[in-house]
């Protein structure tokens, strides 16, 4: 077993929140999929050092975190390798077994069927998103703000406000809604700034306004705990400004 | 304005997760059904082929997702004994899973009829 492949079933161990049985199974799992995706690369490829295969044979679990994260908390909920669902109904627990696991299938067909029936609206016209499924990001909202600047014009520096991550993010993200005001008026500059705990300044840009606009930012570096800081500048600003940071990785 | 465009951004962001959740549990439904108990690699790479590359599940989103079918009693799983191999996670459909599955797949030709109808000499 390769060296990459342990270290990072180690993390996804780490993150796992889940009953101790029901982890290890799922590393076993992980780990027969990783050997012989592994496997098959090196049939194709047999002359490639074996570190970049399986680097290549991890790329489509995701980040072990992130991997972690979507089996979910609920997994520690998981009673019995036979899959009994057992869910608090009040008094329909006492009516036994056999209605706690249909109540339980009921509700979880409503929730599915739910979502495929959402699924299934959405797949007609976005049919590309199953091609090469990307993997999803979990991002988690660190600081939000939304001004509204109207009918006077905004001017001058908000913040800096600060917010802390105790374990360094991997994945920043900045969206900034900018949008007319109710008259749609809307002019001006606003210009954001994004430094991270060592003063360094990660992100900067001004927006000249002038009109409805949406900006989204993804900015990557090697994860840094400590205090962000996020401050923005109006200058002469006419409408409504939103800016949501959120983070991959990293706990708030 | 702007907390509605914030809402809807979120509802698009949950949403895109959402759907993607759903039609893939349709998919791993369908071809747990098609090929009976299966391991996770392989059901995948049935799925790969079957759709001509157009469906590629990740292994990120598959196994967790497979794991939850379990939990929700749509699938269920065995461990094989490993005589040929490491000891490998099946999982084949239950009769919940497969009813599950007719309804959505129902739904999903006649939502795909009506879209189609109405789409119908649109851009000709």
């Amino acid at each position: 077993m390769g060296t990459l492949i342990d270290g990072y079933l180690d993390e996804v161990k780490r993150s796992l929140k889940t009953d101790a049985t029901t982890r290890d199974q799922v590393i076993q799992e992980l780990r027969g999929a990783m050997e012989e995706k592994l496997a098959a690369l090196a049939k194709q490829r047999p002359e490639t050092p074996i570190d970049e295969l399986e680097k290549e044979a991890l790329t489509d679990f995701g980040s072990p975190e992130d991997l972690a994260l979507a089996y979910g908390p609920e997994g520690a909920h998981l009673r019995r390798a036979s899959g009994e669902i057992a869910l608090k109904l009040g008094r329909a627990v006492g009516r036994g077994t056999k209605q706690v696991i249909k109540w339980g299938a009921i509700v979880g067909t409503v929730a599915l069927l739910l979502g495929i029936a959402l699924g299934i609206w959405a797949f007609y016209e976005a049919a590309p998103y199953v091609e090469g499924i990307v993997e999803r990001q979990v991002y988690r909202e660190a600081y939000t703000v939304h001004e509204h600047c109207s009918p006077q014009a905004c001017d001058g520096q908000r913040g800096p406000q600060s917010f802390a991550l105790t374990d360094g993010a991997r994945q920043v993200r900045l969206d900034v809604d900018i949008d007319a005001d109710d008259q749609g008026h809307a002019g001006g500059a606003v210009e954001v700034l994004f430094v991270d705990p060592l003063g360094e300044t990660k992100y900067a840009r001004t927006f000249n306004v002038t009109g409805d606009a949406f900006y989204r930012e993804e900015l990557r570096w090697d994860p840094l705990a400590g205090e962000y800081t996020i401050a923005f500048e109006y200058h002469d600003f006419v409408g409504e400004f939103g800016l949501i940071v959120s983070t991959v990785g990293g706990r708030i | 304005m702007l907390a509605w465009n914030d809402e809807r951004k979120r509802f698009r962001e949950k949403l895109d997760k959402e759907r993607r959740s759903g039609v893939l549990a349709l998919v791993l439904l369908v071809a747990l059904d098609r090929t009976g108990p299966e391991y996770g690699y392989r059901l995948l790479k049935t799925i790969e082929q079957q759709t001509n590359g157009r469906i590629v599940v990740k292994e990120g989103t598959a196994y967790p997702l497979l794991q939850k079918l379990e939990r929700g009693g749509l699938a269920s799983s065995y461990w094989s004994d490993g005589s040929s191999g490491p000891p490998r996670k099946y999982y084949q459909i239950t009769e919940l899973g497969r009813q599950v599955a007719r309804e959505a797949v129902d739904d999903w030709r006649a939502l795909n009829a009506a879209v189609s109808k109405f789409l119908d000499g649109f851009g000709r």
